[in-house]
């Protein structure tokens, strides 16, 4: 509609439009009038401006108004350009920017379109260039392309995004210490730091490449709309600049309360001098009460105050990645833009994703070699099954055992075809060397990092809740064509989550619970209307008593990791940082926001992450729902 | 004629309400006219700087206690009429006319809340939100005129439990006060006036405010609670309408 009141404008552009969606849950498509005025808003706080709009103005406006994916979240369909300069005054400052585009006759007249563009924030720092001299060809070309898109970046930001101000700031700071490390690793010609010159320059490359894509996402229907190009068909008029917002609103809130805790500095420094625990009490994988109350539990350290600030990654959409984490870039589905009020692409997706980056800060403190300490005295370490004198050593040695547990029960769950005697013991190579637990975190270093994700997932943002933990899972899953091929690995992620909150005891008897839980959750998902060829493979799996039990030993194998991760890396203050928030109330024994789809009150939740959760429950499944696009944009406005 | 609201030992509660159409108690009489008649001035001696006054809010049946309060003696033609109290002042740290509506019904409230928007719908009213972390925080450092004896939290980590509530001479600075603090948010506090009997008054974050009142001239604890949020600046302005409550609750 939009479109074809600006194609006579735009005819050039090829006819770009943009989605409109009524302000007003059951709203219509206004009829637009034969002349009038479209007034584009651009808001300082779109859920304030909303609450505005919806609350404090006639209802003719109010039904005139319609929301976008755009920086000008709301557009108002009104008589002229009179009733459009009321409308500017009465909302005030809450509009940090508008465009007005007189109609007549159905042709927007061009040379009369008028706007003004948001002020910079004040105090934006401005970003040195990185210096690129002294480096190579390669990676000083990278260099300067770094800076020309920063600059670019830091220039949109400043005007329609300033609550971003960190990102351009840590970028900036983190390409210069690579270029530092880039000149002097060339002063080393050896084979270590040839490695290292192109680790760096890789990352260099995939910083760019996400940067530009990001500057195009966020820098997309700015002031003048005419003038902004964004080659996407369905949001080429207004872009999805305010859906970056959003998306940065949620990611932030997590990476700040994550960087609150420090928990991987606290790892380094308390793990150091900290007492040694009990590695191989539990290596029979049923009593692991040696770790219950562990004074090296990160729950039980206070939080370090540390020199390191958070470090960023840039949350962009992404068609060809989905829901992906990489060192400097999280990619959310693209789905999630007019979809992430359903099941299948909510946005909760992306805690698993930040998860993997917190972990791998974790587990780099631990693998970090110690002075004097290398992967051969490791090795003898757990050879002679001692668990080090400090906790970090301890660790060390519980990795290992934890990846010889999973190689074990991997190799042998084939060989038990139902059986009811399962071997308890993984087997331990012989002559376990330093070039072995490298082999051994190459092969299942990934499935060991999983589960410790899983689990800190299913606690920190579901609660421990099985049935929103297992929807959003496997609701997410069931589009994904590996999944189904390789059901088996998925049905044993979701059974050692929900196995750190089974009742303490064999490995067996958690087994069990867990797979009852599990079975019982995704009955439901399955039932829903659209099949689901990952589902019924799962639940096939589930109700299949032998491969249960091959399924057993491999669980043998992740057991040993879901209770390091319970009781060594879940620390409860974090969670209930991630959920405080004054806006929740308390109905029926839950705690809610209680905040229907189409109400606007102008609060935006302290909690992104509590509010998705809150609605995740009421989401609709992929095949229904006509208010599904309604709720997912009205959603992502409420975080802005 | 017995006085239904001296005869009625109920629990009251309150709803905080502002618009820049009301910059008096008698301003919002008249918004809320015919439902609202016969104010009647009460000099809260204790709270002289609020307007209070009570006034007949007229409901389409009687509410009250048929043991205690005959309908027929509140009934005006087709309706009944339940006391309640209307009052006001301008709040300094709000920087705005506050009013209080009280009632022992909750609907009541709710429907003079209905009332108010329908008769002023743009802007929509604000109601009034409390900063009950900022009110702890200070309580906990500087006496007041009341002492607070009981705290009510929210768990944040237990899907199975939301509130704790702890009750004592003063639990804000007890150590399991301070051992939930890393994993709770506060959610209401009770204060506890030093009159015979004890005045004790409710305010939870959502702005919803509920006492028990022995006597007319016990309306001054509520406003001089509301006095001293304002004066911490723990209160806002929210377009959420307050009155929901844990269920079980009066």
């Amino acid at each position: 509609m939009i479109g074809e009141a600006a194609a006579s404008l735009v005819r050039a552009d090829h006819g770009r439009a943009s989605p409109l969606i009524p302000i007003t849950r059951h709203g219509s498509p206004a009829m637009l009038s034969e002349s009038g005025t479209i007034a584009f808003l651009y808001a300082r706080s779109a859920s304030v401006l909303g609450a505005r709009v919806v609350n404090d103005l006639p209802a003719e406006v109010r039904d005139a108004c319609y929301l976008t994916h755009g920086h000008a979240a709301f557009v108002v369909f009104l008589d002229g350009q009179q009733a459009a300069a009321d409308l500017l005054e009465r909302l005030g400052d809450d509009v940090a920017a508008w465009e007005l585009w007189p109609y007549e006759r159905g042709e927007v007249a061009g040379a009369a379109i008028r706007w003004r563009a948001p002020e910079p924030a004040p105090g934006w720092p401005t970003l040195e260039s990185v210096r690129s001299a002294d480096i190579g060809y390669e990676s000083g070309a990278q260099i300067r392309q770094f800076n020309a898109n920063l600059a670019v970046l830091s220039g949109i930001l400043a005007v329609y995004a300033p609550e971003m101000l960190e990102l351009p700031v840590w970028l900036h700071e983190s390409v210069t210490d690579m270029a530092k490390q880039l000149v002097e690793l060339q002063e080393t010609t050896d084979e270590t730091a040839l490695r290292a010159g192109v680790a760096l320059e890789s990352v260099l490359i995939e910083t760019n490449a996400v940067l530009t894509l990001f500057c195009s996402q966020i820098g997309s229907g700015t002031v003048p709309i005419t003038a902004s190009t964004f080659a996407v068909g369905e949001y080429s008029l207004l872009g999805i600049g305010g859906m970056c917002r959003a998306a940065w609103r949620l990611y932030d809130h997590l990476n700040k309360t994550f960087a609150q805790f420090g928990h991987a500095d606290t790892v380094h420094q308390s793990y150091t001098f900290g007492a040694a625990f009990d590695v191989f009490a539990p290596s029979q994988r049923s009593d692991f009460s040696a770790w219950a109350n562990s004074p090296v539990n990160l729950a039980r350290l206070p939080s370090t105050t540390s020199d390191s600030k958070a470090r960023y990654h840039i949350p962009y959409f992404s068609s060809r990645w989905g829901f992906h984490e990489a060192l400097h870039s999280i990619s959310i589905s693209w789905q999630c833009l007019h979809a992430s009020a359903t099941k299948e692409w909510n946005l909760l997706t992306v805690t698993h994703e930040f998860l993997h980056a917190h972990v791998r800060e974790i587990m780099d403190q631990i693998r970090l070699p110690q002075a004097g300490a290398t992967f051969e005295s490791l090795a003898t370490r757990h050879r002679e099954r001692s668990s080090g004198t400090t906790a970090m050593e301890s660790m060390q040695v519980a990795i290992v055992e934890a990846l010889v547990g999973i190689r074990g029960a991997q190799m042998f769950a084939p060989n038990v075809p139902g059986g009811q005697n399962v071997e308890r013991h993984a087997p331990v190579p012989n002559h376990m060397n330093g070039a072995g637990i490298l082999e051994l975190m190459k092969a299942h270093d990934g499935l060991l990092q999983e589960i410790i994700v899983h689990v800190l997932d299913f606690h920190y943002t579901y609660g421990g809740r099985d049935r929103s933990f297992i929807d959003s899972l496997w609701s997410s899953w069931s589009l994904v064509p590996a999944v189904i091929d390789n059901v088996e690995v998925y049905v044993l992620r979701t059974l050692s989550a929900l196995a750190s909150s089974s009742p303490s005891g064999p490995s067996e008897q958690v087994f069990d619970d867990a797979v009852a839980r599990l079975r019982r959750c995704l009955i439901d998902v399955g039932n829903r209307p659209r099949t689901r060829p990952a589902i019924q493979r799962a639940l096939l799996l589930l109700n299949d008593e032998t491969r249960l039990r091959r399924l057993c030993v491999r669980f043998l194998g992740t057991r040993y990791v879901v209770e390091l991760a319970k009781n060594f890396f879940l620390d409860e203050r974090l969670n209930a940082a991630l959920f405080r928030d004054d806006q929740t109330t308390v109905i029926d024994g839950r705690s809610t926001y209680n905040l229907p789809a189409g109400e606007f009150v102008g609060e935006t939740p302290n909690s992104p992450i509590g509010f998705l959760l809150d609605r995740f429950d009421g989401y609709a499944n992929q095949a229904g729902s006509s208010e599904a696009e309604y709720e997912s944009i009205w959603q992502l406005i409420q975080l802005i | 004629m017995a006085d239904p609201l001296l005869r009625e030992k109920r629990r009251f509660t309150a709803l905080l309400a502002c618009h820049p159409q009301v910059s008096s108690v008698k301003d919002l009489r008249e918004l809320l006219t015919p439902q609202v008649t016969k104010g009647r001035s009460v000099r809260v001696s204790a709270a002289p700087e609020w307007d209070v006054q009570r006034c007949e809010f007229l409901y389409r049946r009687s509410l009250y206690p048929e043991r205690t309060i005959a309908p027929e003696s509140r009934q005006r033609g087709d309706y009944f009429a339940h006391e309640v109290y209307i009052a006001g002042r301008r709040l300094p740290g709000l920087g705005g006319f506050v009013t209080i509506v009280a009632s022992p019904y909750v609907r009541l409230l709710n429907l003079m809340a209905s009332t108010l928007k329908a008769k002023v719908p743009q802007p929509a009213p604000r109601f009034v939100a409390v900063d009950i972390a900022a009110a702890i925080k200070d309580l906990a450092r500087n006496e007041q005129l009341f002492s607070v004896n009981v705290v009510t939290l929210q768990m944040l980590t237990e899907p199975m439990l939301q509130l704790v509530s702890l009750a004592g001479q003063n639990p804000l600075n007890s150590k399991l006060h301070a051992a939930l603090h890393e994993v709770t948010a506060p959610y209401a506090l009770r204060a506890e006036f030093p009159v015979k009997p004890p005045s004790r008054v409710n305010v939870d974050r959502h702005g919803n405010v509920w006492w028990y009142q022995a006597g007319e001239q016990r309306f001054a604890s509520p406003v001089t609670l509301i006095d001293y949020l304002d004066r911490i600046g723990a209160l806002r302005l929210s377009l959420r309408l307050p009155l929901v409550r844990e269920e079980g609750e009066d």
